[in-house]
């Protein structure tokens, strides 16, 4: 691999964030003039796996804050041959100043043309993400590396405000936590259906433009499938150990409850079984 | 679990299955399978798997001999202390009854039924004595086979046998059967790779693995042998001539399919032994435990219900949430000097003509960094504002070039990257487009770079 071609792969990587010689659930992406094609991405990658240039290449990406993952068609569930590249975020790396999430602040969490305050934008962005992987993983009996199953697992728009419009009920019923305790409660209540709608179907739209989602094609509804690279990003999520999201209960409760809560997995005990 | 437990488990729905109390037609409301004591079931099928291995071990490696019940009895409770001698014997005559099997024998369209199942005999006599029969041998056969059978490769060689002694219609369906193996080894490790089930619950030692990476580097290197056969050896063109004249097929046509075959389980050997390799070093991740699935839906119950510090929400927000990249620009600092550029070129070459300038560049890393230098207040302020191409920095013609310069030495330069003054960096970062500039004298083509501040000016 050529620096020139290091720097065409990375190009094509930053814009598609996979490549594959054999795409699964998509169609090839299209080449435009000035990059090179899909396939001339695998090749040169796949001809210089273990050598110098592949791990200064990696080694440039972990700078980025990314991660070049790459996967037999056989390891993510699908049959013949075929091998797959993935660009991922390095869950703990530092990421490089120009991907910063500002676009996200900027869009994916103002609602409407209104101004938004940071707080709303944080409560949405991270309640829908949530809402979205238990649709991806909890609903499915799916840990957070179960790679594999990235093509077969769908959600639709419908399901995702039917299922956010209940949990906002239910927090509705169960009351306000007291003082500062309920500020998420706050502002997720305040939503309307419409409102609710409105947000997730922006969400969707971001998911799709990150990446994360695909659209599925001849769906009457609003139906989306989960890519390669949100699969694999959650399993390197999960990895991460991205804890502590969720605060103890008290003192004694830190240490449990610190891990594994945001990982998609918790350990089993000698003796337990993973459909307990 | 041990292999015999996971052998009567795949098999127990066919028996249920066998043993329905559903009526043909009936409407089906739940799986009909006999109510089981946990206790009672599992104590007596303990008691007849160690029936079982008691006389296959007394046998040790004869078959036909027959072991008085004292002596089963009391190896069996050596194994599982907790059998008695009633339970010993109800198990006993259970194993050594016939039990009837109905079944449809191949084209036929009536049942039959066979009466052979028995695991355990006893001759006639006054004798309490036991041996094993024909059933039970195949199911040790097929339990020590299950490994091999699943995950191993021992009969590649097959193949070869099958070019050699002309049974060429074997081949393809060999390779299929190989193929098989390979995706059941696949889908063994990706099992392991997302935690379903651990390395631990599948092989019992490391050893056993690695007599798997072993199996497998020897059948990789057997398909290239049959490949080889297939492609030059000329005694198996010669036999393939011979076998294809006498059934009137086309030689070349059969002889490249077979070649397609072998290629194709070449071409899986050789996936599933480099996945091998980075199994093994991964392995170490690998031997923890299985994993369950998390709710997310409670996290998010917790976080609107519990407290939690906004910020510390907003900090693992931004280390989830996915990268959207606006602008296919990237800051390629890491290839100073390395990276081969798109030069300029004289009009008459085609645009976008490109060569391999790295001699070039630490002259025009020079010629830049004096340029930034020279218009640093300029260019820093106009970056304030935010990113600009180099194209749109050249059409503003506000900066000062010196003697002997000319605009093709600001070109190719989107590898620099330095340090500008205490707190500003200007990173410049490939955007995939290419611009035309035209000068008095020159006709310019190029890579158009954006130049854009960091640290804490942009971010």
């Amino acid at each position: 691999m050529t620096p020139r071609q290091m720097g065409e792969v990375f190009e094509f990587l930053l814009k598609h964030r996979e490549a594959s010689s054999n795409p699964i659930y998509r169609s090839r992406f299209p080449t435009d003039k000035n990059s090179i094609s899909e396939q001339q991405v695998v090749q040169i990658l796949e001809s210089s796996f273990a050598s110098d240039q592949y791990r200064f290449f990696e080694d440039f990406l972990a700078g980025q804050g990314f991660v070049l993952k790459y996967y037999d068609s056989t390891q993510i569930g699908a049959r013949g041959e075929g091998l797959h590249f993935v660009l991922a975020r390095a869950a703990d790396a530092c990421r490089a100043p120009l991907y910063a999430n500002k676009y996200w602040f900027d869009n994916a969490f103002n609602y409407g043309q209104k101004k938004e305050t940071k707080d709303k934008k944080i409560v949405w962005g991270i309640q829908l993400w949530l809402i979205m992987q238990y649709l991806l993983y909890t609903r499915h009996s799916r840990t957070a590396f179960q790679i594999s199953l990235f093509g077969q697992t769908t959600i639709s728009e419908a399901e995702f405000v039917v299922h956010t419009v209940d949990y906002i009920e239910k927090l509705r019923k169960k009351g306000r936590p007291e003082g500062d305790n309920g500020v998420v409660w706050d502002i997720l209540t305040k939503a309307d259906r419409k409102e609710v709608e409105g947000r997730i179907h922006k969400f969707l739209d971001l998911m799709c433009t990150a990446k994360m989602l695909m659209p599925i094609k001849g769906e009457t509804s609003a139906v989306y499938r989960q890519t390669l690279l949100a699969a694999v990003e959650m399993s390197l999520t999960a990895q991460s150990s991205i804890d502590c999201l969720v605060p103890p209960k008290s003192i004694e409760e830190k240490m449990p409850v610190v891990t594994d809560v945001l990982n998609g997995y918790v350990a089993l005990e000698e003796g337990e079984n993973v459909s307990d | 679990m041990r292999p015999e437990i996971e052998l009567i488990s795949a098999v127990s729905r066919l028996i249920d299955a066998h043993d329905t109390k559903r009526k043909l037609g009936a409407p089906l409301f739940q799986v009909s399978a006999p109510n089981i004591d946990l206790e009672n079931a599992s104590n007596h099928l303990e008691i007849s798997l160690c029936i079982l291995d008691v006389l296959n071990e007394l046998d040790e490696g004869s078959s036909d001999l027959l072991h008085p019940k004292v002596e089963i009895s009391f190896q069996v409770k050596k194994k599982f202390p907790k059998a008695d001698d009633i339970d010993i014997d109800y198990c006993l005559r259970l194993l050594s009854q016939a039990r009837d099997i109905h079944y449809f024998p191949e084209d036929a369209d009536k049942p039959t039924t066979t009466r052979a199942t028995q695991l355990i005999e006893r001759p006639r006599g006054d004798y309490e004595q036991y041996r094993l029969t024909e059933a039970s041998r195949i199911l040790f056969k097929v339990n020590s086979l299950k490994r091999e059978w699943l995950y191993e490769d021992l009969d590649t060689e097959k193949i070869i046998r099958a070019l050699e002694k002309s049974q060429f219609e074997s081949v393809g369906p060999l390779c299929a059967e190989r193929q098989r193996n390979m995706d059941a080894l696949s889908k063994l490790l990706t099992k392991i790779e997302e935690h379903t089930v651990s390395f631990s619950d599948v092989f019992t030692t490391k050893n056993e693995f690695d007599s798997i990476k072993t199996t497998t580097a020897a059948s990789l290197e057997i398909t290239k042998k049959a490949a080889g056969m297939l492609r030059s050896d000329p005694a198996t063109e010669s036999r393939i001539k011979e076998w294809c004249d006498e059934r009137g097929i086309n030689a070349n046509e059969f002889r490249s399919q077979l070649l397609q075959d072998c290629m194709k389980i070449n071409r899986a050997i050789d996936g599933i032994s480099r996945r091998i390799d980075r199994f093994v070093k991964s392995l170490k991740s690998m031997l923890g435990k299985a994993v369950a699935v998390r709710n997310f839906m409670s996290i998010a119950e917790e976080l609107a219900t519990r407290p939690r510090d906004l910020e510390i929400i907003e900090s693992y927000l931004h280390k989830m949430i996915p990268i959207v990249i606006e602008d296919n620009f990237f800051a390629p600092s890491d290839f100073i000097e390395s990276v081969d550029l798109c030069d300029y070129q004289p009009k008459a070459l085609p645009d976008y003509a490109c060569t391999d300038m790295s001699r070039y560049v630490e002259e025009e890393k020079v010629y830049m960094t004096s340029f930034l230098a020279r218009n640093r207040k300029w260019i820093v302020d106009r970056l304030k504002k935010g990113p600009i191409t180099f194209q749109q920095i050249l059409e503003t013609g506000e900066f000062e070039i010196q003697s002997g310069e000319n605009l093709s030495h600001f070109f190719g330069v989107y590898a620099i990257i330095d340090d500008f003054g205490e707190t500003v960096r200007i990173a410049v970062g490939i955007t995939g487009n290419k611009t035309k500039y035209r000068d008095d004298s020159l006709e310019i083509t190029g890579d158009n770079p954006v130049l854009f501040l960091i640290d804490e000016v942009n971010t």
